[in-house]
């Protein structure tokens, strides 16, 4: 047996990269699994917290080229500066009349001209360093470049969301790595806040397959003690993340073809999750090879191949799935690259770069302005025009909705929101009385679509429960039975498995109940 | 900017101005870095060396998560290689539990659990049959024992002293081959040191002593990373420094690593000269070597690094003295003055209190506990100085002493990669497994098991993730680590690992055979957890246990010589290394 086939197919099965559809655990090892959870009903995460939002971001590591990414099509200055590497005006996705996308991004114009796609310019930090290590945990850890904080920005989020944990831990992980197992971005003060999980399918396996069941006696008040508790509890939420992510994987679906990049495939992987109501609201995904020093033409234009297609390709699949309110993605690099090119044909790093901040609730447009050329510091490299944690401020108060107070506290210092999103923080008012706000899609394609999202909002604190009933008025599933607090809530229906037709959802509170018919197809 | 904290090597900036120093060299024109000094050939063949290094790290950063095997890509999870790196350092952090022990002599029994906890602590991998060894001859000669000294191993191979050629008439497609082949023998060389690690104490009969243990702590002290060294000799030559020093002077260590022609590479040693001075060095050594943090200045930082100018290595297997390129004027270090070399800062290192406290506690956190009490550890740092720096009656001092034994502690240190992989497979008695010369052979045998292990674990011997070593403790542990240490230990029961025959399978019998009395169901399990585990089993667990190896017949049935009795003990062990009581020692 080779070497070589050996690493591949081990590093598949721990943390590699495609999901091979043999090794899907429903064509192979169906013995080592559950049965599947058709017509299962079961809750998400109370639409008060996070506001039901997911953030992907993705990290284009080693540095990404911002200049020739967004390009300054009649800067004199930048083509005097790149003779061999500039991207020609001709070339470019013209945005406006002097600004164009490399056009290997052609694939996301859509996006832009639909509004959705914000293009902020010039994004740095004061004091930029430019070490790929330092900067990235600069990145990661939204802090100074003269301060070291270990712990990342998401994850300091969370835990200021959630105080209870990780003494309650949620059903689903609170985040979700793929690619590079970077340490800071799912590490809190109190605790990892996620997993490192590359393929849903083959990792459920080994962790199940691997997993001695729940061990709660008591152990010796020791040190050893201490140490083995600790191992306990990693043992035993891998397993619970393991089969939450991989029934996510099993319900849900991709509408539509991504290219097979590194990033193609972990984004195929994060929509098929989000369509399987995983109730994971970050997802940390990453593009590898930015570090553009040599020949940097056709390196760099696959890369924006990449992320073009790819990004492309994701939102296309949550628009078909219904899935695009919820879902921002944006774009880090730790670095954008030198204006001169070097005698490589490439870049050395730089310093302030664009990113892209795409989807529900982004205001699309260009922010900033080109950078100014003329005007460099002592290495040649550009200025910033925002921080990035304005970035992340405009994120966390745009997009989760979270307190001007809540984002200081998380990013260690006041970062004003940018104009990219509308900042509506606080909570929704209460509802003013219960209604089924939707039950999507519906009716549900079992080959195109996940599981059924039933929102639904109650006016006060109730005793609740949901229940689904087939046309023959046989119940198929219920959950609930229990009180919950006013606000919007969401539970989702796992229609994979159970047979075509027509189906009712019921939704009882206190004395008031509601039904909405739901219709399985093929 | 406080950079000071920052340990990768060296900004990526300055990556890229000896890239281009590289491309001098190979046309053969002026170097632009060392023109302003004298140009000798000296100078030109250690920017040789220094540049083919960084060329050949700065390919292997492109890659970013992707790493050269056999002259072709496999992506591989860089699983700890973003640890932070800081938190081990620091010392305000306690455990929450009473210290109730010290260093008094014990006095207490030494008995089997005794003996195993001895052992766990000590060698990578310890066999049962090496616990019931040390049990029989006690606990004073058990420590002898350990600190008895050993033959250096055999090289790996000629190649490993092998001259490095001059490259700077060869085309790039030549020297993109020799890249290539030292990196495949950095491989081998790993995989020789894991076969010297499992030959600890000369096999599986004789006493092992702590030589492994202690390279491989001195190896995480002084982390050198061949991704960035290049050269095999290079790293083979500071691994043999480490064997050579595991149990000797901690002074003397210091002494030889500032010129070590790895960590010259490694920390820009290479590129520190007078009126060129590179603190990268420096730095680490004050920071991480000996000192710790906030016990200097940056001025002291800039004073050690001109004391350090002058050395360099041209064959990257000895390091030279050019008194032209070291740095003659007067520096002030820790307030002394003086035209200094390298080795008076050593001397002023350890005049320092701080020094023998800093490595104390460090070597309490190999072998004790990760939280270290700082009564505990000034006693300790009086030894280390009473005895100028010999590290041997610290060790002896800690493993006679009361507090090794607290039952406080039995249990609480998490096992590293290399215990998981390398460890594993000594403890399990597999020997012969031809490591190094089985990686010629591209065969998912007992050396891509062994390496991929390692990776998988977060932990490649050579490649620490930074100059800080690897991170350890609960940084160990997480979904993906924890995952793959359960499912390809395992598979060395099996001899497969999904499909992929590994060559390789423990012998579960003869394992049984080593224990007390594998015919009693009773013992064997409490002999095997005693074996794999930090702290006795709860009932539960052994009870489980007891059912896995019984699979539902009765005690008194259970002979080891019964027909099935062999897959009923390779269900036990793969049990025990899937039971979260296997990952601490």
């Amino acid at each position: 047996m080779n070497r070589r086939e050996f690493f591949d197919k081990t590093m598949k099965l721990v943390a590699g990269g495609l999901i091979v559809p043999s090794l899907s655990r429903r064509s192979q090892a169906q013995s080592w699994f559950p049965a599947m959870p058709s017509g299962r009903l079961r809750q998400l995460r109370d639409l008060d917290v996070l506001d039901g939002k997911i953030l992907v971001i993705v990290n284009l590591s080693g540095g990404n080229d911002g200049l020739n990414t967004v390009v300054p099509v009649n800067d004199s200055l930048y083509y005097g500066a790149r003779d061999n590497i500039a991207i020609a005006p001709q070339d470019a996705v013209l945005l406006d009349a002097d600004t164009g996308l490399h056009p290997n991004l052609a694939p996301i114009e859509g996006l832009y001209t639909g509004g959705r796609m914000a293009i902020v310019r010039g994004v740095s930090y004061p004091q930029p360093n430019l070490s790929h290590f330092r900067s990235t945990d600069i990145w990661f850890s939204g802090s100074s470049s003269n301060e070291e904080v270990g712990t990342g920005w998401l994850a300091r989020y969370i835990e200021a969301t959630f105080p209870d944990f990780p003494d309650q831990l949620p059903f689903a992980p609170y985040g979700l790595q793929q690619g590079i197992a970077h340490e800071i971005p799912l590490k809190g003060d109190r605790g990892n806040i996620g997993v490192v999980v590359d393929n849903p399918d083959t990792f459920f396996q080994l962790v199940n397959q691997n997993y001695t069941g729940e061990w709660n006696d008591e152990l010796p008040e020791t040190r050893g003690g201490d140490e083995l508790g600790y191992l306990r509890e990693v043992d035993q939420a891998t397993f619970m993340y393991a089969d939450a992510i991989s029934q996510a994987a099993d319900s849900g679906v991709n509408s539509v073809a991504y290219p097979q990049t590194t990033l193609g495939v972990q984004l195929e992987i994060v929509a098929r999750l989000i369509s399987g109501a995983l109730d994971t609201p970050l997802y940390l995904t990453a593009e590898f090879g930015f570090d553009t020093h040599v020949n940097q033409l056709g390196q760099h234009a696959n890369l924006m191949s990449s992320l073009g297609d790819s990004v492309a390709a994701f939102f296309q699949d949550l628009d078909n799935q219904g899935l695009s309110d919820r879902v921002v993605l944006a774009t880090v690099s730790e670095f954008g690259r030198r204006v001169d090119e070097n005698g490589g044909f490439g870049t050395d790093h730089g310093t302030a770069a664009p990113l892209f901040v795409i989807g529900a609730g982004v205001n699309g447009g260009l922010y900033g302005t080109n950078p100014d050329l003329a005007n460099l510091d002592g290495n040649g490299n550009m200025l910033m025009q925002h921080d990035y944690r304005s970035v992340y401020s405009t994120l966390l108060q745009g997009h989760f909705r979270a307190s001007e107070n809540v984002s200081n506290q998380v990013l260690m210092g006041a970062y004003e929101a940018l104009d990219f999103m509308d900042i509506q923080t606080g909570a929704s008012p209460p509802p003013t009385s219960n209604r089924i706000l939707r039950a999507y899609p519906n009716p549900v394609s079992l080959s195109q679509s996940g599981p059924v999202l039933i929102q639904f909002e109650l006016a006060r604190t109730s005793r609740v429960e949901v229940q689904v009933f087939d046309v023959r008025g046989r119940k198929i599933s219920a959950m609930g039975g229990r009180s919950f607090p006013a606000g919007s809530h969401r539970m989702v229906w796992e229609a994979k498995g159970v047979p075509t037709g027509m189906y009712f959802a019921k939704i009882k509170a206190d004395s008031w109940e509601a039904s909405e018919k739901l219709l399985v197809l093929p | 900017m406080n950079s000071t904290r920052y340990r990768r090597r060296m900004p990526a900036f300055s990556h890229c101005m000896l890239v281009t120093v590289f491309i001098f060299a190979l046309t053969g024109s002026a170097f632009a870095e060392y023109s302003e000094s004298n140009t000798s050939q000296a100078m030109i063949r250690a920017a040789q060396l220094d540049a083919l290094a960084k060329m050949a790290s700065e390919r292997l950063q492109g890659m970013d998560s992707k790493a050269v095997m056999g002259g072709r890509v496999a992506e591989i999870p860089e699983l700890e290689a973003w640890t932070d790196p800081w938190g081990q350092y620091d010392m305000n952090v306690g455990s929450g539990r009473e210290v109730t022990s010290d260093w008094t002599p014990y006095a207490g029994p030494f008995d089997l659990a005794e003996a195993s906890h001895l052992l766990k602590r000590t060698v990578i991998g310890p066999q049962f049959s090496e616990m019931l060894g040390a049990e029989t001859v006690g606990l004073g000669t058990s420590v002898q024992n350990l600190l008895l000294t050993q033959l250096a191993p055999a090289a790996p191979g000629d190649w490993a002293t092998e001259p490095i050629p001059d490259v700077s008439e060869w085309t790039q497609e030549m020297i993109d081959s020799l890249v290539q082949e030292y990196g495949q023998r950095v491989e081998k060389l790993r995989l020789w040191w894991a076969e010297v690690i499992i030959e600890e104490g000369g096999g599986i009969s004789a006493s092992p002593t702590l030589r492994e243990s202690m390279t491989h702590f001195w190896h995480d002290h002084f982390a050198t990373g061949a991704r960035d060294v290049l050269f095999p000799q290079s790293m083979y030559v500071q691994n043999q420094l480490l064997r050579e020093h595991a149990l000797g002077n901690f002074k003397e260590l210091v002494g030889e690593i500032y010129k070590d022609p790895a960590m010259l590479l490694w920390l820009n040693g290479q590129d520190n000269y007078v009126d060129h001075i590179n603190e990268n060095f420096a730095r680490e050594l004050l920071e991480l070597f000996t000192l710790g943090l906030d016990q200097y200045e940056q001025d002291d930082i800039i004073a050690a690094a001109r004391s350090f100018t002058g050395w360099f290595t041209l064959d990257g297997m000895t390091s030279v003295y050019y008194p032209e390129y070291h740095d003659g004027g007067i520096k002030i270090f820790l307030n002394h003055a003086g035209n200094w070399e390298g080795d008076d800062i050593v001397d002023f290192i350890f005049e320092e209190d701080e020094t023998a406290r800093f490595i104390c506690r460090k070597l309490y956190r190999w072998f004790i506990d990760e939280y270290p009490d700082e009564a505990l550890i000034e006693d300790l740092a009086a030894t280390l100085r009473a005895n100028n720096y010999e590290v041997a009656p610290v060790l002896e001092r800690m493993f006679l002493s009361e507090h090794f034994f607290d039952m406080n502690y039995r249990g609480s240190i998490i096992s590293d990669g290399v215990d998981k992989s390398i460890g594993l497979l000594r403890s399990l008695y597999m020997g012969n497994l031809n490591l190094m010369d089985g990686w010629d052979d591209e065969v998912a045998g007992p050396s891509a098991w062994t390496w991929f292990s390692m990776n998988t674990f977060g932990h490649l011997l050579l490649d620490p993730p930074n100059v800080a070593g690897w991170p350890g403790y609960r940084s160990w542990i997480n979904a993906t680590t924890l995952t793959s240490r359960k499912a390809l230990d395992t598979s060395v029961i099996d001899g497969n690992y999904y499909g992929y025959d590994l060559e390789m399978q423990a012998d579960a019998i003869a394992i049984a055979l080593e224990t007390t009395d594998p015919n009693d169901p009773y013992q064997l399990v409490d002999d095997l957890a005693l074996s794999f585990f930090g702290l006795p089993p709860t009932e539960a667990v052994r009870q489980r246990m007891l059912d896995e190896l019984l699979q539902g017949s009765e005690p008194w049935e259970w002979s080891i010589y019964n027909a099935g009795a062999e897959a009923q003990v390779q269900l036990l062990l793969k049990l025990i290394f899937r039971l979260p009581d296997f990952q601490a020692r």
